[in-house]
């Protein structure tokens, strides 16, 4: 009994361990956008142990563009579906944010899915890591859900 | 004494404006009584005169009305045309210059009408029409055991038979409305009218010998036929200002912050009391550190160190206990230009992570580099990969290419190469 408690707590140890070196996306922002209009969702990613240059990637619905980026910490860029924040240095932070606006073309109909990808390198390999896709629902005129 | 300009008033304007108007006719007789509906109608133009509060307007209208009794034994109809023209004259509530968006107003008058009124007593092929007591209209009159054989007939709403033709009739209307601006030169007028007839040519009925009255609920659009000239709105002086005890010397020579220099001379408003000035009224830094000598407390800070807000130099490590933050290490950076080209006493507390910062402000602050242009000899080789343009200088879009391009998987460049050249353009552009 004793050594399965052991080994079960090495074995926790580890898959934390293990969880902890990855880093993590979430995606927030309105469930709700206009056609036509702007709307921004919020990337918060949870460092865990990324260093040097990263490159995060909105993969966004057909149409949709960036607006209005801003040099901090991270350079902002377009290429076509594609918004794309490089660092070239990420920070040091637990956790970092990356504010994103995009502009929703005026014919742009139906519902959207925003996903996101963070691109590193550890020990000289490249990684990734994906994030849950963010839905957001565009209609003409927002309502109350 | 200056002598107040005297108040001018608005003089009032007289305005023309034509409209056109649809209604509904409401009737009332001696035996005929008809609500506002759709077949009751009538249509009209108007020429109107606005004058101040007051209001006139010549007008010509023609409508149509229609009864039609509904009683199984009693159906007694007819068709009344009208053509009517008059005058009316009245006052609004407020001023038709003031440009009001609403403006209630009233009108009386007197107007003409001619009329034609004519019963339909024939169906299409001039039989008459015989009532029954069961509500159907048959050709032959209603006799008992005969209503099999009778042949039916329809009313052809046709008003063939005159009642009473070109009848004259004096009329001393009533008008109630509302005018609503919708443009600078057309509003939209809404009426209540009442038309009090001196007659009863209308249902040509003179049984209880009641004159006939009409009423119309209309709808105008009236459009001005010259632009309204917009005037000034002037304000009543309260008082008048007199001058002559002002000292107009005194008033050259008035120095508000009191630093012996006076206004028009002084380049620098607002100093405080107890500060020494030069010759332009600005505060004096002998040790130009960014603060003034009345509150410097060293006044020979060493060039190029960094003062708190008393003026006394701090050692680095002062500095990065006092500027943990990131973005206050910018505002010192920036606080530091004025005194030398590019210092960079704290550059080693700036975060890599800013970098970006600082490169995009050199960038918008070409003023700012450490030099101006680099020679090629001088521009390290290894980086020319990354100087797409071939300017011997690392742009902000260049490192963000490179970026790219890494993620990308160029093997040109490698996470040592971006580094440097980032680390190039933070430390010697």
């Amino acid at each position: 009994m004793r050594l399965m408690n052991s080994k079960l707590a090495f074995f926790l140890l580890l898959g934390g361990s293990a969880w902890a070196q990855n880093p993590e996306i979430k995606i927030n922002g309105a469930s709700q956008a206009r056609f036509g209009f702007s709307t921004s969702i919020n990337i918060q990613i949870v460092r865990n142990d990324v260093k040097g240059p990263a490159r995060l990637i909105a993969h966004l619905p057909e149409g949709w563009t960036l607006l209005n980026p801003v040099a901090e910490t991270a350079l902002y860029s377009q290429t076509g579906n594609d918004a794309k924040a490089v660092w070239i240095e990420f920070p040091l932070k637990d956790t970092v944010y990356c504010s994103m606006q995009f502009n929703i073309p005026e014919s742009y109909r139906g519902n959207a899915s925003i996903q996101a990808t963070l691109e590193y390198f550890k020990n000289g390999n490249k990684k990734h890591v994906n994030g849950i896709p963010f839905p957001i629902e565009v209609r003409k005129f927002y309502s109350r859900l | 004494m200056l002598a107040q300009e005297p108040v001018q008033k608005n003089a009032p304007i007289l305005r023309t404006s034509i409209s056109a108007e649809y209604g509904f006719l409401r009737f009332k007789g001696d035996e005929a009584e008809s609500r506002f509906n759709a077949s009751n109608s009538t249509i009209g133009v108007a020429f109107n005169l606005h004058y101040s509060y007051w209001r006139a307007s010549l007008f010509a209208s023609s409508g149509l009305l229609t009864w039609n009794e509904q009683a199984n034994l009693s159906r007694n109809n007819f068709q009344c045309s009208m053509k009517q023209a008059g005058i009316l004259a009245g006052r609004s509530l407020f001023n038709s210059n003031e440009g009001k968006r609403f403006n209630p107003y009233a009108m009386i008058g007197i107007s003409t009408l001619r009329s034609n009124t004519q019963t339909d007593l024939l169906d299409q092929n001039g039989i008459a029409y015989q009532y029954w007591s069961d509500g159907t209209i048959h050709a032959v009159s209603e006799v008992e055991g005969n209503d099999t054989q009778a042949p039916l007939l329809k009313r052809d709403y046709t008003y063939e038979s005159p009642l009473a033709l070109n009848q004259k009739s004096i009329l001393f209307p009533i008008e109630l409305g509302i005018s609503a601006s919708i443009s600078p030169r057309t509003s939209i007028e809404v009426c209540w009218k009442n038309l009090l007839l001196q007659s009863d040519n209308i249902e040509a009925n003179t049984s209880n010998a009641r004159w006939d009255n009409i009423q119309q609920i209309n709808m105008k659009v009236t459009y001005a036929l010259f632009k309204k000239v917009k005037q000034p709105k002037l304000i009543a002086p309260t008082s008048l200002i007199n001058y002559k005890d002002v000292d107009l010397r005194a008033l050259m020579n008035e120095d508000e912050d009191a630093d012996g220099i006076v206004d028009s001379k002084d380049k620098c408003f607002g100093t405080p009391k107890g500060a020494s000035i030069d010759k332009n009224g600005c505060m004096l830094d002998m040790d130009s550190d960014g603060i003034p000598d009345f509150k410097d407390k060293q006044n020979d800070t060493p060039t190029g160190s960094w003062v708190d807000e008393q003026g006394i130099a701090q050692s680095d490590a002062w500095i990065k206990e006092h500027y943990r933050d990131s973005s206050s290490y910018f505002v010192q950076v920036l606080r530091k230009i004025n005194r030398n080209s590019r210092p960079f006493p704290i550059r080693k507390y700036i975060p890599k992570e800013n970098y970006i910062r600082w490169i995009a402000l050199l960038e918008e602050h070409p003023e700012w580099r450490t030099r101006s242009e680099i020679s090629g000899d001088k521009f390290p080789s290894e980086l020319k990969i990354i100087d797409s343009n071939n300017d011997n200088y690392i742009s902000l879009k260049e490192l963000q290419q490179a970026t790219n391009k890494l993620f990308d998987g160029d093997k040109s460049i490698n996470e040592e190469l971006l580094n440097k050249a980032m680390n190039y353009a933070f430390n010697e552009q």
